[in-house]
């Protein structure tokens, strides 16, 4: 199986890879480049943990072929945080308000979740829950992470009022 | 089964133009499958389902990303359902077909999945058949020997299968426009919000003062293809819009579906729901089109 050669941008980082055609992109981001935070779960697409952001809009990396993605830019979990480590706001809410038990999840709910407050930046808890729909969550029974979405929400509506 | 890896192999094709895609699907024919948003496909490598020698991936295809408005819709079949949601996002008279991509729901297969592949797939639960068959659909196939439309009503013969060759690619859906007095609606149940549809029921109604002038009724996950159910249509059309009547049509509608033996769904389960289905989507497509 001939392999190709994929341009990906992961986290502002530059990769250049030799991939097989069925390679899996979450296998490559796990595996070859050696970042964990993305999580396989259910390989079928129904549970989300595979969540990153391809060119700006979260995909499951499990339902998609690594050379397929090639010349995107990519933000995995790792890439969420500041440089100097401190956290993003959203990942801040999701410690204050228990919104983590397992953790398994989290990765790709934080991901669906500032996709959200980008495109919507004052959610009700149906436009949250609806936009968290392809996430599962077998641990919390979603409460926190609501909550979390919602003060993250809350806490920056002074600062876009302003 | 490993759910984790694709363990079979393939050629991987990435044309820069639907010309290119045509030619490379014209040379491999049978053994070959299109790539375009991957939810279904990328599943069925897995479970070795579909096992093509060579992949064609017209996911980049700027061609069949386009959506334009006038008498008639017209939607290139490459359109994330992302894409086609926004477009219809707020209109009455399609509120069907965005209402079925809505319900569809997950945030990742909505940036992911086409409507195209929605149907090409040939799937009998495809979400936006049901709206797209009450709209009158029809469906371009272009291959190198040319192009066809057809209706959408036929394009589906059986389970995962459609009348398209080896060598064609769906490249575009339209429909004409509706009067400003009509609506439609999608209705579905699944286990959970985010679950493959149980059965699903679009209706369209065309309204005429306090005459239903016309009702397009169809179905998915009720049959071995996505259907409309017209003798239930008959029962309606050119009358008045009475709960009575409604009820009677709504009836005739779980008499018509020919639903699937197996699976977790019943038969009966599943005819009654897509009466009370059809029902609610009469009455809320009736009342967006101004009907009391």
């Amino acid at each position: 199986m001939k392999k190709h050669t994929v341009h990906l941008t992961i986290n502002g980082e530059e990769y250049e890879l030799q991939v097989a055609p069925n390679e899996l992109l979450v296998n490559v981001i796990r595996e070859t480049v050696g970042m964990t935070g993305t999580k396989y779960a259910c390989g079928t697409g129904q549970c989300g943990a595979c969540t990153v952001v391809v060119d700006g809009e979260p995909i499951l990396s499990c339902l998609t072929l690594a050379v397929t993605v090639n010349g995107s830019e990519i933000t995995t979990i790792e890439g969420v945080a500041n440089p100097d480590g401190t956290l993003d706001p959203l990942q801040e809410a999701f410690l204050d308000t228990n919104a983590i038990q397992c953790g398994f999840c989290t990765p790709g709910m934080v991901l669906v979740g500032r996709d959200l407050l980008k495109k919507m930046p004052d959610p009700n808890e149906d436009q949250i829950r609806h936009h968290i729909k392809g996430n599962i969550c077998r641990c919390t029974g979603y409460n926190g992470i609501v909550r979390a979405i919602k003060k993250t929400a809350a806490a920056h509506k002074p600062q876009q009022e302003q | 089964m490993n759910t984790r890896l694709i363990s079979h192999e393939f050629e991987y094709h990435a044309p820069k133009t639907l010309q290119k895609a045509l030619e490379l699907l014209s040379r491999y024919g049978s053994e070959a499958k299109i790539l375009a948003g991957g939810t279904d496909l990328v599943g069925h490598l897995k479970f070795g389902k579909r096992t093509p020698a060579h992949v064609i991936d017209i996911k980049k295809l700027a061609e069949l990303k386009t959506i334009s408005k006038g008498s008639v819709i017209k939607i290139g079949a490459g359109n994330k359902f992302k894409a086609v949601q926004d477009f219809f996002a707020g209109r009455i008279d399609y509120a069907g077909l965005f209402e079925s991509i809505y319900s569809i729901g997950k945030t990742q297969v909505l940036n992911m999945g086409t409507i195209g592949g929605n149907l090409a797939n040939g799937s009998p639960k495809a979400d936006t058949a049901p709206p797209l068959l009450t709209y009158n659909a029809r469906i371009k196939l272009v291959s190198l020997n040319g192009e066809r439309t057809l209706d959408l009503k036929g394009f589906h013969i059986g389970p995962n299968t459609t009348v398209m060759a080896d060598n064609e690619i769906l490249t575009e859906i339209e429909f004409g426009a509706l009067p400003s007095n009509a609506s439609s609606a999608f209705e579905k149940t699944a286990r959970v919000g985010a679950d493959i549809s149980k059965v699903t029921c679009a209706v369209t109604v065309i309204r005429e003062g306090s005459v239903c002038k016309s009702c397009r009724i169809a179905c998915g996950a009720a049959a071995p293809v996505p259907m409309r159910t017209p003798r239930a249509e008959k029962l309606i059309n050119g009358k008045p819009a009475e709960k009575q009547l409604v009820e009677k049509v709504a009836l005739q509608v779980g008499k018509e579906i020919d639903p699937p033996t197996w699976g977790r769904t019943s038969q009966e389960y599943r005819r009654h729901m897509v009466a009370v289905m059809f029902t609610d989507g009469f009455w809320r497509a009736w009342k967006k089109a101004g009907g009391e």
